[in-house]
């Protein structure tokens, strides 16, 4: 990582800052890689080097101009939806403010910045067409979360606007989706049974986490400007993804009224009830065409993110390389510069080479009985290139013989 | 505010999503098994006993690309939409599929939303439509009621349709389709106003059977002759492009309809 783009990402230790610092690190358009949060990450950066703020991140603007960082990615909103934290989403003022001092600062090395937030922000009405373009206007926001979303994208265009060539991308996420949730339907885990509105199933898209963390690093590294939408390709019903989920549901919210019961729920405290009533009687379906003419490619379909987010959750099982190493900011700076040290530094595709590799082999095999011949054979083959484990392969052939 | 200026969009046809075969429902949740069972049950019995459907010149219909099916004896009790695409599935050249386009306050009942987009009819926005049109290239199917043809009522609404709009913009052709028989199988003997300027229809089983009233039609014989298409390229901006292009088409209705009703010797045997 010599030259090239100096990026600094917010919202780095949430699973989707980490995701998108990865496929960052692994970029090789992208120079310098800062990536700043009020918490510790869960496990240290290949190459990024993290700096923890104080709440609010006062330091922001500081370190904007210490690092001479070009283009901010701004995953903070993004990140909330991510985790369905609205509490967090509603105490963004802050850090916003900062942001915008770190743009209008006299001589700002930023030159791009890139907020990235949700496909909630287009709110839920019928008058909205069935699939939203980025040419489509939001609606008036109505819940706590799309007011969010709004202030913060707006915060960003009115920061560029005053920037003047400051360049400005706004990346709107479908929900996304893997092993540590599934969006909005994630209510339905916290329910033994989701009620549904009689007489609709709505239509229903997402993305799958790594897909959307990729389409970030994209939008970075090809410099794009302007809105953005990210969702897999297909749109579901919402009985059939509920289906996939294996997630019980009934018809038992009247037509009629539901929005003003959540109107309600609303103000007893329940934060997302009116995006999941909108979820629940609208629904919506999002064109992802313009960021694949841009040459980005989805990994998943949205039932292949439901799919694979499911078969993990139902094994509870997690497909990361074990227990995350605790970051501990001394020993990655005795690591990293120390003269002492004498193992070449991280390398950031090392992870993602170790994959199932690093999953235990009784995990493992485990897991083999789920998967179908087309996989097993990818296995396969991806276990002899790495590890080799013998059980492994024996059961994989032992496997194969018997379909 | 900076207005962020929105990336171009794709280029027609180009980067529409995956297609997984296994699936039953497609993007717009058209099911296969729902369509297929009502093309095979009612829609049949419909086209071939019931209402003894006749397509005329079904190959003027264009075997590909885009385009908007403007067909006459629609009305809130009227099924002309999804026996037209019934006709065109049996009797065009290309067999081709035919989307029904319908209000979003429709589409926006319960039990309807499910049960008409189950079937492939598609929401009446612009957007949507355009997509349709250009990129899928697909024909969607418009109704308007007969008396709403003379030029004043096509200069207005029909010029104002979502379909036509869309048609306008991606330069789609308006494909007329003019029918006779249908407005005699459930003759409208008066209507009632509503509230907001609607009026309900009041037919010989409909309201006062409720629901039913809407399955009840009479055996007339049903005649539909495809016209030739009338482009939507002609005029200085989109307004009059679809003003031109509306009023035209109504002529064309209004005179094959005049014409297939002077062909006819009765309405029920045809």
């Amino acid at each position: 990582m010599t030259g090239g783009l100096r990026v600094l990402v917010t919202a780095a230790a949430s699973r989707l800052g980490a995701l998108v610092v990865g496929a960052l690190e692994r970029d090789p358009r992208i120079g310098t890689l800062i990536a700043v949060d009020e918490r510790p990450p869960g496990a240290p950066f290949a190459v990024a080097e993290f700096v923890r703020l104080a709440p609010g991140s006062p330091q922001l603007p500081r370190v904007v101009r210490g690092a001479a960082v070009e283009v901010l990615v701004d995953l903070r909103a993004a990140a909330a939806v991510a985790r369905q934290d609205d509490r967090e989403l509603a105490d963004h003022a802050a850090t916003t403010r900062r942001i915008a001092a770190a743009v209008a600062e006299e001589r700002s090395p930023l030159r791009r910045l890139v907020t990235v937030g949700s496909v909630h922000r287009y709110g839920w009405h019928r008058d909205l067409p069935t699939f939203l373009t980025e040419a489509t206007a939001p609606r008036p926001p109505r819940s706590p979360r799309q007011r969010a979303l709004a202030e913060i994208e707006d915060a960003a265009a009115r920061a560029a606007d005053r920037h003047g060539a400051l360049e400005l991308a706004t990346v709107r996420l479908a929900d996304p989706v893997g092993p540590a949730g599934s969006g909005l339907l994630q209510v339905a885990d916290r329910l033994p049974l989701l009620p549904t509105v009689l007489g609709f199933d709505p239509p229903l898209q997402v993305v799958q986490e790594e897909d959307a963390a990729a389409a970030v690093a994209h939008v970075v590294a090809e410099e794009l400007a302007g809105p953005w939408i990210v969702a897999a390709d297909g749109t579901l019903a919402l009985s059939e993804a509920l289906r996939i989920l294996g997630r019980a549901h009934a018809p038992l919210l009247p037509p009629w009224g539901s929005g003003l019961l959540a109107g309600i729920l609303q103000r007893a405290g329940l934060a997302a009830a009116l995006d999941v009533a909108g979820q629940l009687r609208y629904g919506r379906g999002l064109d992802n065409r313009r960021l694949k003419q841009t040459g980005f490619a989805y990994r998943a379909t949205t039932r292949e993110a439901l799919l694979g987010a499911e078969g993990v959750r139902r094994r509870r099982r997690v497909l990361h390389p074990g227990e995350p190493e605790p970051y501990d900011p001394e020993v990655e700076a005795f690591l990293r510069y120390s003269p002492s040290v004498r193992e070449a530094a991280a390398d950031p595709e090392a992870a993602e080479r170790r994959g199932v590799a690093a999953l235990e082999p009784e995990a493992l095999l485990d897991l083999l009985p789920s998967l179908d011949p087309e996989a097993l054979r990818a296995l396969r083959a991806h276990e002899a290139d790495g590890p080799a484990r013998r059980r492994i392969l024996d059961e994989i052939d032992l496997l194969l013989e018997r379909r | 505010m900076t207005d962020v200026e929105t990336p171009p969009p794709p280029a027609p046809g180009s980067h529409l999503p995956v297609v997984e075969p296994d699936r039953d429902l497609d993007d717009w949740g058209r099911s296969t098994r729902a369509s297929d069972a009502l093309d095979g049950s009612l829609l049949e019995a419909a086209h071939k006993v019931w209402f003894r459907i006749e397509l005329q010149q079904a190959a003027r219909i264009p075997g590909r690309g885009g385009g908007v099916l403007v067909v006459n004896g629609g009305g809130a009790l009227s099924p002309i939409a999804p026996l037209l695409a019934k006709a065109i599935r049996e009797d065009h050249p290309r067999r081709r599929i035919a989307r029904p386009c319908a209000d979003p306050a429709v589409l926006d009942q319960p039990g309807l939303s499910v049960l008409l987009t189950r079937i492939g009819v598609v929401r009446a926005h612009d957007e949507d439509l355009a997509r349709l049109l250009r990129d899928e290239r697909e024909l969607v199917i418009v109704s308007v009621p007969t008396q709403d043809l003379q030029d004043e009522d096509a200069a207005g609404a029909l010029a104002r349709h979502p379909a036509v709009r869309a048609a306008v913009q991606v330069g789609a052709p308006l494909l007329p389709v003019a029918a006779i028989g249908i407005d005699d199988a459930q003759p409208v003997l008066g209507r009632l106003p509503l509230p907001g300027g609607r009026r309900l229809p009041v037919t010989l089983a409909f309201p006062h059977l409720g629901p039913l009233g809407l399955l009840l039609y009479l055996p007339a014989k049903i005649r539909l002759r495809a016209l030739d298409p009338q482009p939507t390229t002609a005029g200085a901006d989109d307004r009059q492009r679809a003003v031109g292009a509306a009023v035209a088409t109504a002529r064309a209705l209004r005179a094959a309809t005049d014409e297939l009703r002077r062909e006819r010797g009765s309405r029920w045997l045809g």
